[in-house]
């Protein structure tokens, strides 16, 4: 094999491993659990804050209902996404169990608020989706403020 | 007219190989997440890309040659077959992303799933290459894809402080919260979008299928300068668009549907509708561009027959390696692999190929064996080296810096 | 044939060779696109058959191509992989390489161009096989799209 072909190789194999490292790792210490918690807050928030975008904009009728459904869609599979792999992770102490509660809830109350304003995108409800969404900015507060704290 | 016309390869190769799924998505992402501070890596891209397809575009119109024919001759049948196969895994990867796209687009639209959809788009794309013109392939999507300049009317309609934009593009620093190699890891994944190996396998093979001659060099340098850029603006608007309305919400981009968002708020349900029109055009362009290329390449490696201007009768093992590619791209999709990570590492192994693409072209380009009096002036070797020495970093870098990110994380 | 060794191309009606210029067969000859009459693209040189004159120098007296041709070259696990699907890619009657006599090259230049005889395209035994048993049973595969 020359250099090159190890580099192919290399990279051949990189292709199969990398995508693993995607996945949660395990966390040793409270504080690598913390900056895990904090950026499993702020991807939450990335997601509430789209679906927030999209509601406002349907509440204007600036979108098309298909494309507001698959907006809303997408953003609550993100946030069950990272809140799956954050309830997994085991908190190594017990001044983590407290943090995995506190963000636990806040997912919690994020995943009812995208839930809900999903099914009403979906039964074409798109005028009333802001009514239906009343509880996104504060969902969206709350893991902001918690990802702060956090990564503090 | 007719000259506005033949520049549409260039657009085509432009909205199709410029702004691909690969470009909305790190556009978009990396407006999102790093605002303006990434504006000089796309237009260190740009101009990256003029350079070297307007080398590839002289070498075909006066040597009457495709780069990846080129490659063999100047690296020797070894090298240039471990970056045949680099090459074809790349774009392979690249045109499962686009196939994606194009469904993803679908899905915008019709909210039916976009895993449904690949087989219908399986075969529309292979139809295309079995029966349509080259010109009127390029001139359908390249047009179409045009409807992206309604990212630039977003832009504008979401009324942005233009000094304040322009102050942030000069004056880069890494935004709160981001590390340093996080930074540098999207900025090589911007870059390799811009300047993706296939846009020049495409772009020389298609102006051999236009049969250029060494009077349509100012044809060819029309499509670089002319599309190119154009593809840039349209990328720098998304990334723009994407700065001034998700980057503030704290959103991070990770599905197709939030690259239209920026859209959509300031235009509404037409906004929506060009903007879906427009990735369905180019991401349905860049597939017909990679699974093409993948053609192109190992055809073009093995002195094979090639292209669409000969009956696929005869050109048969072309064909084969197409479907292959199109049939492998659509299954690796049916995985249910999410469609924007596939985008991302294929901008990242496309940083890796770069040097192995673009060195054949600028050795060539200076052969007067084949070029004659056309061979690189001063300044397309000046700027041909230093973007190569840009390249070299990039592609040395790509990899450490994915494991030191965990890909961005 | 070892690829470094230089050697004079054999008179053999190329007719763009300006006179006295030496051919190097690594750079001029080897891995060139061959093309016929039309420039339709016949394959790659992907070896040479030398031959030695009386006074023992080396001249070309064909272009071989094929992987049969090519895989010695690779050398690894390229050249097994090659040498496995040999036979159905191989042109030209028997297992061996195509072989295209040096005489019928007319003329070397960025492209090898070499006068075939008629019908010399259907000599690709994989270009046979995939345009008969896959490419030509789908319809319109024997109009150019263009």
């Amino acid at each position: 094999m020359t250099v090159r072909g190890r580099r192919v190789a290399a990279v051949a194999a990189l292709l199969v491993l990398v995508p693993a490292a995607g996945c949660a790792g395990p966390s040793r210490t409270g504080e690598d659990y913390r900056n895990k918690a904090a950026s499993t807050a702020g991807a939450a928030a990335s997601a509430v804050n789209t679906a927030l975008i999209g509601v406002r904009a349907a509440g204007d009728g600036r979108v098309t209902g298909p494309y507001v459904s698959v907006l809303l869609g997408d953003a609550e599979t993100d946030l069950l996404a990272v809140q799956q792999t954050f309830e997994s992770r085991q908190p190594p102490d017990e001044a983590s169990d407290a943090v995995r509660e506190r963000l636990g809830k806040a997912l919690g109350k994020a995943a009812d608020a995208l839930a809900a304003v999903r099914i009403a995108a979906r039964r074409g409800e798109v005028r009333e989706l802001p009514e239906t969404g009343r509880d996104l900015p504060a969902a969206a507060e709350r893991l902001e403020r918690l990802e702060k704290e956090m990564s503090s | 007219m007719k000259r506005l016309l033949a520049v549409t390869l260039g657009v085509l190769t432009a909205i199709g190989g410029f702004v691909d799924i690969g470009d909305l998505v790190a556009s978009s992402l990396v407006g999102a997440r790093f605002g303006f501070s990434l504006v000089w890596v796309l237009l260190l891209g740009v101009v990256g890309i003029c350079v070297y397809a307007e080398m590839a575009g002289r070498v075909a119109a006066v040597a009457g040659r495709p780069t990846f024919d080129l490659v063999r001759e100047r690296l020797g049948p070894r090298a240039a077959l471990v970056n045949l196969i680099g090459s074809l895994l790349v774009t392979a990867l690249t045109l499962a992303a686009e196939l994606a796209g194009v469904a993803l687009a679908i899905e915008l639209i019709s909210s039916v799933t976009y895993l449904l959809w690949l087989p219908a788009v399986l075969l529309m794309v292979w139809l295309v290459i079995w029966r349509t013109r080259f010109e009127t392939m390029e001139r359908v999507f390249g047009l179409a894809g045009l409807a992206l300049v309604v990212f630039v009317v977003a832009v504008v309609g979401l009324d942005p402080s233009w000094s304040g934009m322009l102050d942030r593009a000069l004056h880069p620093e890494v935004p709160g919260g981001e590390g340093v190699p996080t930074y540098l890891y999207y900025g090589i994944a911007l870059f390799a979008s811009a300047m993706t190996p296939y846009e020049v396998f495409f772009f020389s093979s298609g102006g051999i299928e236009e049969r250029w001659g060494r009077k349509d060099l100012a044809v060819a340098r029309a499509n670089v300068f002319v599309g190119f850029p154009l593809g840039g603006l349209l990328s720098l608007a998304i990334m723009a668009a994407a700065a001034l309305l998700l980057h503030p919400a704290g959103v991070e981009v990770g599905n197709l549907s939030q690259v239209v968002l920026p859209v959509a708020v300031p235009l509404g349900k037409a906004g929506i509708a060009l903007a879906i029109l427009g990735m369905f055009a180019a991401t349905f362009g860049a597939a017909l561009e990679t699974a093409l290329s993948c053609g192109y390449t190992t055809a073009q490696y093995f002195g094979w027959r090639w292209g669409k201007a000969v009956a696929p009768r005869a050109a048969s093992r072309f064909h084969v390696v197409v479907a292959t590619a199109l049939v492998a791209g659509t299954m690796l999709v049916l995985t249910g692999i999410d469609p924007v990570k596939v985008t991302e590492y294929s901008l990242v192994f496309a940083a890796v190929a770069l040097p192995l693409t673009y060195l054949p072209i600028l050795v060539v380009a200076n052969d007067p064996e084949y070029m004659g009096r056309a061979v690189n002036g001063r300044l397309a070797n000046t700027m041909g080296v230093l973007y190569l020495a840009v390249v070299l970093v990039a592609a040395t870098a790509a990899v450490p810096l994915m494991i030191a990110t965990k890909a961005g994380q | 044939m070892n690829p470094q060794e230089d050697t004079g191309a054999r008179d053999g009606g190329a007719s763009n060779r300006r006179p006295g210029r030496a051919y190097s067969a690594h750079f001029h000859l080897l891995d060139r696109q061959v093309v016929d009459r039309e420039g339709r693209p016949v394959c790659k040189v992907d070896d040479l058959e030398l031959a030695h004159d009386e006074h023992g120098r080396p001249y070309v007296t064909a272009l071989l191509a094929g992987p049969a041709a090519l895989a010695p070259r690779l050398g690894g696990l390229s050249a097994r992989w090659l040498a496995a699907v040999q036979r159905r890619m191989s042109v030209g009657g028997g297992g061996g390489p195509a072989r295209i006599d040096f005489g019928r090259v007319t003329g070397i230049g960025p492209v090898l161009t070499v006068d075939l005889p008629e019908g010399a395209a259907g000599v690709h035994a994989l270009e046979d096989w995939m345009r008969d048993e896959i490419v030509a049973r789908l319809p319109g595969a024997g109009r150019a799209s263009g």
